[in-house]
């Protein structure tokens, strides 16, 4: 089964009420203020090491019973640039968190927290729009 | 043993000697002649641009050259401790070197931050065996080797940086084939910034829209107000940059309203920086005030000739 790694579309900065982790190797957040500066439209946007996507495409997710991921709560916030740029309202979302193995489960986060998906889910991704991400072949 | 060991020195020496070169070399040729490729496509188009596209990947490249410094630093600190390792004439010896030298070999860019952080645990148990040894000599050699797996994470992020950057401003320009039609900054042009290095300021107000208009009124209701290094620098990286300096006017760029070009910039911009913390937030670690600098820098030579009051020439 191919891999692909996805970059999504990055829509936003880390918000101020965002918690984080610092005492592991990598950074980690522990709650999310996803904070909107712009967006294109994709319903999976990302600001580095957390993921975000609307509640259409995590229900979809759950539904086409995708592995290895898991969905929390986020909270949205437009920033006054954003305010400027985005047209009409932004939809509900949910933040994408990740329980299982890149490259073995549908959804996964490897070593360089990029974001690998399999064949299946990249098709789910691909139905809810993803115009505005860089996708490429995982290799090994 | 001495003949295995001395072998064993030899290869590792050698394998030191030339893994700087062999880094750095086959990532700045591949860099170079991504270079002039767009160099001769975009000649070919007339666009006067091209000189600047090539350097801006040539400075991406110089960054590379630190790597040099790094691993070489990495590679003293392993020679001395074979140095001392071979006096003792202990036992596990060629185990040891073994262990080292497969730490190292055929170590490449993409691997540096998984070596440094295998030769980090294995030194934890090196160290072990040095105490249980009970030779302080010993024992000071591998303190030695402490710095190793630091140097080459460094070298990591310097070397994720510099790709990263090069190959998100090719994939950029290749996708539309040509430099970014730039959107016409209206208003005045006039900027005392334009061409410089990015800085900043400092200001007690948190207010920067009224900052960045007080200085520039004529752009009132025709931009908006950007920050060149972004707000989350704050968050993400505490103490790093002030917010006094964030919300400078050296830092505040205006990008001109209602232009489409503009929106597709801005989430450039983003995935820009979005990629510049990717080997920080893997690493846990935090640029310097001086990097977040440069990187913006970068930004603005390729995009500054957009933003209202313009800072790079068209």
């Amino acid at each position: 089964m191919g891999f692909f790694i996805v970059e999504p579309e990055v829509a936003g900065e880390l918000g101020p009420r965002t918690v984080f982790d610092r005492a592991g190797h990598t950074l980690a957040v522990t709650r999310l203020e996803y904070q909107f500066f712009g967006w294109l439209g994709d319903p999976i946007v990302e600001s580095t090491p957390c993921f975000i996507v609307t509640e259409e495409l995590s229900a979809a997710i759950t539904a086409a019973g995708l592995t290895g991921a898991t969905f929390d709560e986020v909270e949205v916030s437009v920033s006054p640039e954003g305010e400027e740029f985005i047209e009409g309202p932004l939809p509900p979302w949910k933040w994408l968190r990740f329980t299982g193995e890149a490259s073995h489960d549908d959804l996964g986060l490897n070593d360089g927290l990029r974001l690998v998906v399999s064949e299946r889910a990249l098709g789910v991704l691909r139905e809810h729009g993803l115009s505005n991400a860089e996708v490429a072949e995982a290799s090994g | 043993m001495n003949g295995s060991v001395g072998e064993l020195l030899a290869q590792l020496l050698q394998l030191i000697e030339q893994l700087p070169a062999a880094v750095v070399l086959q990532n700045k040729s591949d860099a170079l002649a991504a270079a002039d490729e767009l160099a001769e496509a975009w000649r070919s188009t007339g666009d006067a641009s091209a000189t600047e596209v090539v350097g801006f990947i040539h400075q991406a490249v110089d960054q590379l050259e630190d790597i040099v410094e790094r691993l070489a630093g990495a590679g003293d600190l392993v020679s001395v401790y074979i140095q001392r390792i071979l006096a003792f004439r202990v036992a596990n010896v060629g185990e040891v070197a073994q262990r080292l030298r497969a730490a190292l070999h055929g170590i490449r860019p993409e691997e540096l931050m998984t070596t440094a952080a295998r030769l980090r645990e294995d030194l934890v148990v090196l160290r072990a065996a040095a105490v249980e040894s009970n030779q302080p000599d010993l024992q000071e050699a591998f303190e030695l080797l402490a710095n190793v797996p630091d140097e080459l994470e460094a070298a990591a992020v310097l070397y994720i940086q510099a790709r990263s950057g090069t190959e998100h401003y090719i994939r950029r320009h290749s996708r539309a084939g040509v430099l970014p039609d730039a959107a016409k900054p209206s208003g005045t042009k006039a900027s005392p910034r334009t061409g410089e290095p990015a800085r900043f300021g400092w200001t007690t107000s948190t207010n920067y829209r009224k900052t960045f208009f007080d200085a520039h009124p004529h752009t009132e209701g025709k931009v908006v107000v950007h920050h060149a290094v972004e707000q989350q620098v704050l968050q993400r990286y505490p103490d790093v940059v002030q917010p006094e300096e964030m919300h400078s006017l050296e830092n505040l760029r205006g990008i001109p309203r209602g232009e489409t070009n503009n929106k597709v910039h801005l989430s450039a911009l983003r995935r820009a920086w979005n990629a510049f913390y990717l080997p920080f937030t893997i690493n846990n670690a935090a640029p310097t005030a001086q990097q977040l600098l440069d990187f913006a820098t970068m930004l603005d030579d390729q995009y500054g000739s957009s933003f209202n009051p313009n800072i790079r020439e068209k």
